[in-house]
């Protein structure tokens, strides 16, 4: 119809203004038939939230109380500087511990801290200024935090993280087996691998095992014949040839040790011994300067890309590189990996003994807690440290037995419970609070005013202190004061925005200098 | 009687029945010595929800005066807490559970497990598949005594200010009141006993610098400083709102599942507490910092939204 009325402009000139509202007419009648589509669409979603209110009391109650529907902003839940405090427990994989005592007595907690660390760094625009009007000077960068900031982030119990993955452990014998899958040079070998064959022949992608137990299993699995029908399961109880040598073994048990490492095997590549191995490295502590523990093997061992995300990681490999003696501390591996060498990693352990006994002999002679101390205090906390057998428990000792104390105390066992985040750090007040009377008695000595008195440090709290006698009192407001200073410089919001532009703009270099980048 | 004490009373019955055992379980969450009669700050969330679970802020009231047209809510007692712990899924009238359903499903799960550990007949098996039976057996009274159901909920930003609570109407056979509870009794602070575990007076006036504490169902007892308020981006930086803090001297000052918990601090004129408003978020490397709407804005929004008064205290002539 169009076409033709174009055909005769002259004829039809006079009727363009009513073609034109006709047009109107129809684009806005083609609007207006949509519209019942959509009330039909909201009168259902009402019918569903009418049957969702089964309880047919409250029906009244709601619609004419409050706004038929709720305002729920979905866009709120992305992308916010803040993150809201519901709890998802599908985001953990334990959400609540349980820890058994000697008495009995099963506890249980929330694992809401285990979060705690993981947060991703976000920038969250204007920092938040403090009215209290701290006029301290920041601590340096070393010696922020005390160092219970690591046992309070984990619930109370320490937490083995591997510097290599970010892998956390609650049993350092776990971290141990763990952290030598990393190792570049694996310390088993295969005697029968070689790389010359084709892949899809070889006995195993690589001939190199980090852990004993899989290199016995595979020597067991792939090199020895048994009779048909034996499971996997029965190998070790079962009789069997050498599939290289073909000798026949009533028992394949010792088969590793007695045919293999023993050298007896006849199709053994010349000149091999016993060749057991590179020993597996040491595990070293590092200490980053906001408290959190990473742990690393001695052994060359490969870092994971993603863990350079992680600010810690990047500063315990700075710690590293700092106190090592030798070059090629940090190396490329691969297209997108890091070698760390960690072999030369210096580790002062006498060092931090001394202190201790200087500080101890300064107490002991009078002089009193200064603030200078107090910041040796922390920044020696920052040193890298091996584990000692006195700081870190055995595997068996934290292995879901978390000592409780005793039935005699039950406000001190409660204040446990709710407290843990303050446990540790009145231990560390405490460290120092009672070597004055302490000197002559064992200096982990906990007394028992202590962990019954307020943990709330600030001074509401202080107005009721349980504390025997008073030169105890004395020494333990003088400290808990100086505790809050200090924790309270910390909280300053230029020292805190500094220190992370700070850590940002290493990481960058960090990151520039390894991947060649240019960001 | 047996004992194992820590579900409450309503299911002795039952309890006795079965062989005292020499095992004390502490759940993680906090129950109420009478189930019809629940303190605030106790875990909450959604019947059916799996996953998010938060803190029971506390009890409100509406004041409807002498206006007939209300009457009907006159005796009616209503719970809030945060939009997102109830609101977050499909549901938009969920009904809500006291302790939260999601914890004691997580609690029952991590028993069974433990339980897996000891040989069948063991008396540590024995003791862990008992409590078991005992979360299952108040679950499902839960479940036949509603606590209440979600009435209205909003999670949007109003005046530059994120509201964020939902309403629960509470059942009638609860009884409602603002008071911490005779059950938690391990607060580092000995002062909050007798009359200062009751909420007796709105804060309205904020001062920088206040003493202030919470006590969610996560983390339990925590205390800070009030600060100033701080901008906060939402959605990519599409929306922004201004937040009060509270600021901790030591990490973890709230955490996941304290969400709704009341901002409290002790009177300083009498004995009891002050309500200064409602946690929402927390923020910081450390946790150290907790974002909480005001007291006075969740007042003001209710009214504008119900065009009636509410308050911390039933209407004294209703």
């Amino acid at each position: 119809m169009p076409s033709t009325t174009l055909l005769f402009p002259q004829k039809h000139i006079r009727a363009i203004p009513g073609k034109i509202y006709a047009f109107f007419r129809e684009l806005v009648s083609g609007v207006i038939i949509s519209k019942p589509d959509l009330s039909h669409h909201y009168s259902c979603e009402n019918a569903t939230k009418e049957e969702g209110k089964d309880a047919a009391d409250e029906e009244k109650t709601t619609t004419s109380l409050f706004p038929e529907s709720n305002n729920i902003d979905r866009s709120l839940n992305g992308g916010c500087s803040v993150i809201p405090c519901s709890m998802d427990v599908s985001d953990l994989n334990t959400p609540i511990s349980i820890t058994l005592s000697p008495e009995n007595r099963i506890k249980s907690e929330v694992n809401a801290k285990s979060l705690l660390g993981s947060r991703p760094e976000q920038d969250t625009g204007a920092p938040i200024k403090m009215s209290t009007g701290v006029t301290s000077s920041p601590l340096s960068p070393s010696g922020s935090t005390p160092e219970h900031s690591t046992k309070v982030l984990n619930n109370g119990e320490e937490e083995f993280i591997c510097h290599y993955c970010d892998a956390t452990f609650r049993i350092r014998g776990y971290l141990t087996r763990h952290i030598k899958k990393h190792a570049i040079e694996k310390a088993y070998h295969c005697p029968f691998f070689n790389s010359a064959t084709p892949p899809d022949l070889r006995c195993h992608n690589s001939g190199g095992f980090s852990r004993r137990d899989t290199y016995k299993t595979h020597l067991k699995a792939r090199h020895v014949l048994y009779p048909k029908g034996v499971k996997p399961q029965d190998r070790n109880k079962s009789s069997g040839h050498c599939a290289q040598c073909g000798e026949y073994f009533s028992t394949i048990e010792n088969f590793v040790e007695n045919h293999i490492e023993s050298g007896d095997c006849k199709a053994l590549p010349q000149g091999y011994t016993k060749k057991n191995e590179k020993r597996s490295g040491k595990l070293r502590k590092i200490k980053t300067s906001n408290g959190h523990s990473r742990f690393i093997s001695t052994s060359q061992s490969v870092v994971e890309p993603k863990v350079l995300f992680n600010k810690d990681a990047v500063e315990a490999m700075t710690i590293v590189a700092n106190n090592s003696s030798g070059n090629d501390i940090i190396s490329k591996y691969g297209n997108n990996k890091l070698m760390l060498n960690s072999e030369n990693f210096k580790v002062d352990i006498p060092k931090r003994k001394r202190k201790y006994i200087k500080k101890k002999q300064q107490q002991v002679s009078g002089s009193t807690v200064t603030t200078p101390e107090v910041a040796t205090q922390n920044n020696q906390e920052v040193a890298p440290d091996e584990i000692s057998s006195a700081t870190i428990f055995s595997p068996f000792d934290t292995h879901l037995l978390e000592p409780v104390p005793s039935s005699s105390s039950e406000s001190s066992a409660e204040v446990m419970f709710h407290g843990k985040q303050m446990k540790n750090f009145l231990i560390d007040i405490n460290s120092f609070t009672n070597q004055q009377q302490q000197a002559q008695d064992n200096p982990s000595f906990l007394p028992l005013d202590i962990e019954q008195s307020s943990y709330d440090l600030s001074e509401d709290a202080m107005s009721y202190p349980i504390i025997s006698t008073q030169s105890n009192r004395d020494c333990t407001q003088y400290d808990n004061t100086k505790i809050s200073q200090i924790l309270q410089s910390q909280l300053n919001p230029e020292y805190l925005s500094e220190n992370h532009m700070r850590e940002t703009q290493q990481y960058l270099n960090f990151y520039n200098d390894n991947f060649g980048s240019q960001f | 009687a047996s004992a194992v004490g820590s579900i409450p009373s309503h299911t002795a019955a039952t309890i006795d029945t079965i062989a005292p055992t020499k095992f004390q379980f502490s759940p993680p969450y906090a129950v109420s010595e009478n189930p019809l009669e629940l303190p605030i700050s106790m875990s909450l969330s959604t019947e059916t929800s799996a996953k998010i679970t938060g803190t029971l802020g506390g009890y409100l009231f509406p004041q409807t005066g002498s206006d007939e047209k209300f009457s009907q809510f006159a005796s009616c007692s209503f719970a809030i807490t945060c939009a997102h712990v109830v609101l977050s899924e499909k549901q938009d009238y969920p009904n809500v559970m006291v302790p939260s359903n999601v914890l004691q499903t997580s609690y029952k799960k991590v028993l069974t497990k433990e339980s897996d550990r000891y040989p069948d007949g063991s008396v540590e098996k024995t003791a862990f598949l008992e409590e078991v039976q005992r979360i299952d057996q108040n679950l499902n009274w839960q479940k036949s005594n509603k606590f209440g159901q979600v009435v209205w909920g909003e999670r949007a930003i109003v005046d530059h200010r994120l509201s964020d609570f939902a309403i629960i109407k509470v059942n009638s056979s609860f009884k409602c009141q603002n008071t911490l509870g005779n059950g938690l009794k391990s607060f580092p602070d000995p002062t909050l006993r007798f009359q200062n575990l009751h909420v007796k007076r709105k804060i309205f006036k904020m001062k920088p610098g206040m003493k202030v504490f919470k006590i969610g169902a996560s983390t339990g007892y925590t205390s800070g400083e009030l600060n100033s308020t701080k901008l906060v981006y939402w959605a990519d930086g599409k929306l922004q709102s201004s937040e009060f803090v509270v600021a901790s001297p030591t990490p973890l000052f709230a955490s996941a599942g304290d969400s709704g918990a009341w901002i409290l601090t002790k009177l300083e004129d009498r004995l009891g507490l002050g309500l200064v408003g409602m946690l929402h978020s927390y923020d910081g490397e450390q946790r150290q910092f907790g974002l909480f709407t005001p007291i006075g804005d969740i007042l003001e929004r209710l009214h504008a939204v119900t065009k009636i008064q509410w308050d911390i205290d039933p209407q004294l002539d209703g």
